[in-house]
């Protein structure tokens, strides 16, 4: 077994030193790499393939009644809904004109009465309609988003639907349960509406199914046998929605009870996944009135957001600035932003004109996405890898190619698809020389991805009619041994690299997943990276032909190739002509998809820069992120792991595999970039320079107008210098590349310098004497001496909220003036340096809200209904929310509660209610700058029993930022990293002490750094798999499984693992090696001292096995037995075994077995078991 | 508003013309008429079949120009038009979205304005599902002479009682529905 400590170890002895880089002793790391997990009974991905392949995209079509609405709520943190306005239209068939059927205002429970009544009177004299929330519900909502098959229209919508909701739950799995002894478990039927009884069958293929014992109906979801005997739902549409939101919005008035509202549960619920802070899934759940099966309507949801960041490539954007994108007839006025104030006229006039911004804007949006001409709904349009998939599918490629694998090789294609799983590694960002001011030449790949896709020859892959896996290793030695890394710039050698190599590595740079910190604090888990390290391993990996060619041109050593896996095309789908954007249509079958559309954007590009952008985000997303692409579902499930080897595991949530899923395509094109990037890299070394930092696509070149070096002090004694190459010399590289490499004919460049090198970021322009400041991997600046900010880093700056002036007002540019002071080195003396810090959390994650779940408003809203009360009185999902960050240097040592505030609006001044999101006790946050008042301010807070935080400031912030230290580097010494190592950093050499498997990286990962939840609350999303239980622990397993719970406990095994053990769940596994001879010894010691005649002298395993023989034949002997024990008269058995008469009688009668001891006692009695004579 | 006035707005807005449309586009999305191939999702019917498969393709069905709401005429046999079933399940729907008048006083001003405007908005609504199912060229046959003389009757006779612009005005309301 191999040893599971995470802690790093560092080898004393140096080893040899072949390389330049490698200095210093070795970390000794276990290694984390992606596999590819296939739960039990899951169909398998390529049965998958042929059955879509036949069906194609399912039809739907969009609505022609449309429900626009907006609302305007309160500026605290609980954020209820005021008023809201809509507009419903339709598309009237026969006239073929866009109808107006209705417009007007919605109240909410939280104005008064004369705010209620002005917006009735303006309703009135605006000729528009005004109703209550509940009746708006009611009469418009569910008519028009339900029963007319409508479409629900907003801008950000889940904020929205949470205002006008009557309650919000968090969608869980169906909890596994134990089958009863007729075989039967509880679910709900979707076809009674009710709690039923499901019989378990096994159909023929054995897999497990049921029926409703009431209606004989089998469900649509998938039943699976877990492990610990339990039954688990698989893949129902609760269960995708699991971890999302439901909201139930509709209510009647009670008759009998006047003034009193109850919720109607036979209407539908909306039920809202988020995918990320910009797109979320949509669904009306399932209700109890739904009584026919084709009347249940999922609802179109659609978000414009989430539209208009797919549409345009941009990351996030308001309503004017997407109304001015994409050309709305109407643009938000921006004049009024006195939200949560008092009501005016004026105000209901801009409210009004808001909920017309978003009908223009609906219309703009879907006159841009009518363009793309393609046969899916635009709520199905989550970013731009949803419209490359929506390509894909118009031309035919309704599914990732199939895949056989050749003759003679062992291996089945969930295992080929772990291998590519296994090589799978993210873009490369690394800092190369920190804390230094250096003249830089910033340059960047123009479509990288998909230049690689398609240099590769992906495109036939694709649309090959099969895939077949063929093994090539002694061809690829023999490739690999004649490189040069010259013949990269032949496109001819880029097809030969789609190929999967099993390696040895020795002081290979390759790319490695770790946990790279040297101090890892008890409650941390793990924070993996992933850098390009020299690395050994005694246990072989698998990774991309395009890495070993990386590693060979940094080491000049060919990486030891066990095995070469390649992937060749046979035969050609039929593919049907599409048309991009309605602008350029290309036939697939004779022209490289991703070809034609990053020349498109270079078209679009001169006329409409912006959605030139959008085709970028679609030919980036379509040609990479689509390959790894994977679902997160709720629920534990049991799973088979591949990667390196096989493994078996339960993981805290499913992952399911996206529509286009084939990971070594992944591998392929993420191991290409690096390529790519490593070949920038030795070229602009082979004319003797360095670069600064590379992100991904993107490198800095040290590099000025007439070359030269740069000086640094590293310490008191040594200066160093670093080489800078003039200009020239960057634009020879480049052309290189671009001669040479270019897989596009529209003129194009391959690798171009990006707008930053330019005066006023204008190519047509001079270049600027462009400079960088590095501190850590994405955290830099480029700068224009002294102090003119080009690019600052946004990495962990993004979630912190801009300090105000004077007036309130947020200072926009403050990220600017941030970085400023940081590479000018000058004290941090800015007016809002004292300012707290604040982060700005959306509340879109149950994971989020849950930690929110007890913060409560002190005075509640009578509604008439507790449900909407207690609502009401709540954060609600999709909330912003201010997080105030807390200093480093706290008065006392103990666990602080996170506080939070509603988000500050602009002109809005201090002072704000700061709460405790998981306590009741009032929050005090010291004010004092001075030290001693400080002190006596702490003192005085604790006397009334307060929670006492000390705010972190901008210049504590400054400071932390200032000292953060790239993990994955070591110094020029092999050393760790300190707060002012500055110079040029290299890679720690790593030897490999285990392989752990894990699935899709935690989406919390920026809320978890940033404190906002705890790794425990984020927990479900992340996981490792360990190696399995060797076959001593598994004998020792299988004895502790013939003992009595009782026996168990008195070996001090916890009451968990003795269920564990019992259940028969056979993935229980002893933690270590310690453990397990630990247990070992204890058992046979227990087994010598009780049970000394079952088994012999020997030691340890042959003693195990002799009690395991004898243990077995006893309870052979005993259910032949204890049947017919009653006939036995209970007086006799009480004399037999020396027991009361209820004892007596459970024996006969219950099915619980008794103490060995008892067995022993009664088998004696009746050695040969138990006749209706007595013998 | 009290509970049965709520109730009966709700069933008025489910009832309306927008509602079904919408309703049936989607309850009706990729169905074809496995008779004779009509794709419009608005035609087609539970059965899988349009209406006019439904009761046969020759078959021609009465549609009164004034509907249910205007109950003393219900009789009126010259206010029959004959249409084809797919036309008359249209129409029958865009009905829908017509309001009975709330006086009975058939002989009163409003009562004669009233049903000058439902034959209005019926002849211009019959001329456009005719149009939008290209049965247009039999219009001339499918409307009875009797019913244009009528209304020019009705009109001409009650030319200084009534404000011929509201009527129009009216009708163009009904049709086009309410504009903001």
């Amino acid at each position: 077994m191999q040893n599971n400590s995470e802690s790093d170890e560092l080898e004393g002895e140096t080893q040899s030193q072949s390389n330049t880089w490698a200095a210093g002793p070795v970390r000794r790391l276990p290694a984390v790499v992606r596999a590819h997990l296939v739960e039990s009974q899951q169909e398998s991905i390529q049965a998958e393939v042929m059955r879509r392949e036949g069906q194609g995209e399912k039809v739907d079509i969009w609505p022609s009644l449309c429900l626009v609405f907006d609302t305007e709520t309160g500026t605290d943190e609980f954020g209820n809904l005021r008023f809201g306005t809509y507009i419903v239209e339709f598309f009237h068939p026969l006239i073929r004109e866009v109808v107006r059927l209705d417009a007007g205002f919605f109240t909410g429970e939280s104005l008064n009465e004369s705010e209620r009544e002005l917006i009735e009177s303006y309703c009135k004299s605006h000729n528009l309609t005004y109703m209550t929330r509940r009746e708006w519900l009611n009469k418009i909502f569910f008519v028009y988003g339900y029963k007319a098959c409508g479409a629900v229209i907003g801008f950000n919508l889940p904020f929205d639907l949470a205002r006008i909701a009557t309650r919000s739950s968090v969608i869980t799995s169906p909890r596994p349960q134990k089958p009863r002894k007729d075989g039967s478990v509880f679910f709900r039927c979707r076809t009674c509406h009710q709690r039923r009884k499901f019989q378990l069958e096994r159909e023929e293929d054995g897999s497990l199914s049921c029926y409703c014992t009431v209606c004989n109906q089998k469900p649509k979801f998938q039943l699976v046998r877990q492990e610990d005997g339990k039954v688990a739902v698989i893949a129902n549409a609760k269960n995708f929605f699991a971890g999302g939101w439901k909201f139930n919005l509709y209510e009647y008035e009670k008759k009998k009870d006047p003034g009193q509202w109850r919720e109607r549960a036979w209407r539908p619920s909306v039920c809202i996944k988020p995918i990320n802070s910009r797109a979320a899934m949509f669904r009306s759940g399932f209700f109890d009135g739904w009584k026919e099966k084709g009347d249940f309507y999922p609802g179109h949801f659609l978000d414009l957001r989430t539209l208009g960041c797919a549409l345009s490539g941009e990351k996030n954007g308001s309503l004017r600035s997407f109304g001015e994108l994409f050309g709305a007839r109407v643009l938000k006025n921006e004049s009024h932003d006195e939200h949560g104030g008092q009501l005016t006229e004026a105000y209901l006039e801009y409210a009004m004109n808001d909920a017309g911004v978003t009908l223009a804007l609906y219309h703009a949006e879907m006159q841009e996405f009518k363009k793309h001409q393609l046969d899916v709904t635009p709520d199905h349009i989550y970013s731009g890898a949803s419209l490359g998939k929506a390509y894909l599918n118009a031309m035919g490629i309704h599914a990732p190619p199939f895949m056989i694998v050749a003759d003679g090789l062992p291996f089945s294609q969930d295992e080929i698809f772990g291998f590519g799983m296994s090589a799978y590694y993210s873009g490369r960002a690394e800092a190369q020389i920190v804390k230094i001011v250096l003249p830089v030449t910033y340059v960047d790949f123009h479509s990288m991805y998909p230049a690689v896709f398609i240099l590769q020859g992906l495109w036939d892959l694709l649309k090959a009619e099969k895939v077949k896996v063929i093994e090539v290793t002694q061809e690829t030695k023999d490739f690999l041994a004649s490189f040069k890394p010259e013949s990269l710039f032949q496109q001819e050698t880029w097809k030969r690299l789609p190929i999967l190599c099993l390696i040895l590595p020795q002081d290979d740079l390759l790319p490695v997943r770790a946990d790279y910190r040297w101090r890892k604090s008890q409650d941390s888990k793990f924070q993996h990276r992933t850098a390009m390290v020299p690395v050994s391993s005694a246990l072989p990996m698998w990774y991309t032909l395009s890495d070993c060619l990386l590693s060979q041109i940094k080491t000049g050593r060919s990486p030891h190739i066990l095995l070469a896996l390649k992937f060749s095309s046979e035969g050609s789908r039929p593919l049907k002509p599409i048309s991009i954007r309605g602008a350029r249509e290309i036939d697939p079958n004779q022209e490289d998809f991703f070809r034609a559309l990053v020349e498109a954007r270079d078209r679009l590009g001169k006329d409409d820069p912006k959605l030139a952008e959008a085709l970028k985000v679609i030919a980036n997303s379509a040609s990479y992120g689509i390959w790894p692409e994977i679902d997160i579902e709720d629920g534990e499930r049991p799973v088979t792991a591949y990667s390196t080897e096989q493994r078996r595991a339960i993981i805290p949530h499913g992952e399911k595999p996206g529509r286009y899923y084939f990971p070594p395509l992944a591998a392929f094109i993420t191991a290409g970039g690096r390529l790519m990037l490593g070949l920038l890299e030795s070229e602009i070394q082979k004319h003797g320079g360095v670069s600064a930092f590379c992100d991904t696509d993107s490198l800095a070149i040290v590099s000025s107008q007439n070359g030269g070096t740069i000086t640094y002090r590293e310490d008191r004694k040594r200066r160093c210098e670093i080489p800078s190459i003039t200009w020239g010399q960057v634009d020879e590289v480049l052309d290189q590349f671009n001669k040479n490499l270019n897989p596009c004919r529209s003129g194009a460049t391959l690798i171009k310098l990006e707008r930053e090198n330019f005066e006023d970021k204008d190519p047509t322009k001079p270049r600027v004497n462009l400079h960088a400041y590095v501190i850590a991997a994405k955290r830099y600046a480029l700068f224009v001496p002294p102090d003119h900010i080009v690019k600052p880093s946004y990495h962990t700056l993004g979630m912190v909220e801009p300090p105000r002036d004077a007036t309130g007002h947020a200072i926009e540019d403050w990220i600017d003036e941030f970085w400023k002071h940081i590479v000018t080195r000058r004290r941090f003396d800015p007016p809002w340096a004292n300012q707290w810090v604040e982060l700005k959390i959306d509340i879109s994650q149950p994971e989020i809200w849950k930690s929110f779940n007890k913060v409560r408003a002190k005075a509640q809203i009578e509604t008439g209904n507790k449900r909407l009360d207690k609502y009401l009185s709540g954060i609600k999902p999709f909330n912003f929310m201010g997080m105030l960050a807390q200093s480093a240097v706290t008065l006392r040592e103990e666990k602080l509660p996170v506080v939070i505030a509603p988000l500050r609006g602009n002109g809005q001044t201090p002072p704000r209610l700061w709460v405790a999101k998981s306590s009741d006790l009032p929050v005090h946050v010291l004010q004092a700058v001075d030290e001693i008042e400080r002190q006596e301010e702490y003192y005085q807070a604790k006397k009334i029993n307060q929670h006492v935080i000390t705010p972190k400031t901008f210049a504590e912030l400054m400071d932390y930022f200032r000292d953060q230290r790239e993990s994955t580097a070591v110094d020029q010494t092999g050393q760790e990293i300190r707060h002012n190592t500055q110079g040029r950093l290299t890679h720690p050499r790593v030897a490999i002490s285990e392989l752990l498997f894990t699935g899709k990286e935690s989406v919390l990962q920026e809320e978890i750094e940033n404190g906002i939840v705890t790794e425990e609350e984020a927990e479900v999303y992340r996981f490792v798999i360990r190696p399995e239980r060797d076959p001593a622990s598994e004998l020792i397993i299988e004895a502790m499984r013939l003992l009595s719970k009782a026996e168990m406990r008195r070996l001090d095994i916890s009451r968990r693992e003795v269920d564990r053990i019992k259940g028969g769940d056979s993935l229980f596994a002893l933690k270590n090696d310690s453990t397990q001879s630990r247990l070992m010894g204890k058992l046979v010691k227990y087994l010598q001292k009780h049970y000394p005649t079952e088994i012999g002298t020997a030691q340890g395993e042959a003693e195990l096995r002799a009690f395991m023989d004898n243990r077995t034949r006893l309870l052979e002997q005993w259910q032949m037995v204890k049947p017919r024990l009653v006939d036995v008269s209970t007086k006799e058995l009480m004399n037999i075994v020396g027991c009361s008469r209820g004892t007596a009688k459970n024996i006969k009668y219950k099915r619980t077995q008794p103490s060995i001891e008892t067995i022993k006692k009664i088998m004696v009695a009746y050695p040969n078991g138990y006749n209706s004579d007595g013998i | 508003m009290s509970t049965s006035k709520s109730s009966k707005r709700v069933r008025e807005l489910q009832d309306s013309f927008s509602v079904r449309a919408s309703r049936r586009s989607y309850q009706n999305r990729g169905k074809v008429c496995t008779s004779c191939g009509q794709s419009d999702p608005l035609l087609i019917l539970e059965d899988g079949l349009c209406a006019n498969c439904t009761v046969g393709h020759h078959h021609e069905e009465e549609h009164h120009l004034l509907g249910w709401h205007f109950r003393a005429r219900r009789q009126d046999k010259e206010l029959v038009v004959p249409v084809s079933p797919n036309a008359h399940r249209l129409l029958s729907d865009l009905q829908a979205d017509h309001r009975a008048p709330s006086f009975d006083d058939s002989g009163s001003r409003d009562f004669l304005e009233s049903q000058c405007l439902e034959l209005l908005a019926a002849l211009a609504e019959l001329w456009a599902v005719l149009e939008y199912l290209h049965e247009k060229p039999d219009l001339v046959q499918s409307i009875p002479v009797l019913v244009l003389i009528q209304l020019v009757g009705l009109i001409l006779m009650n030319l200084d009682r009534l404000n011929l612009s509201k009527v129009l005005a009216r009708t163009k309301e009904i049709y086009y529905a309410k504009q903001f």
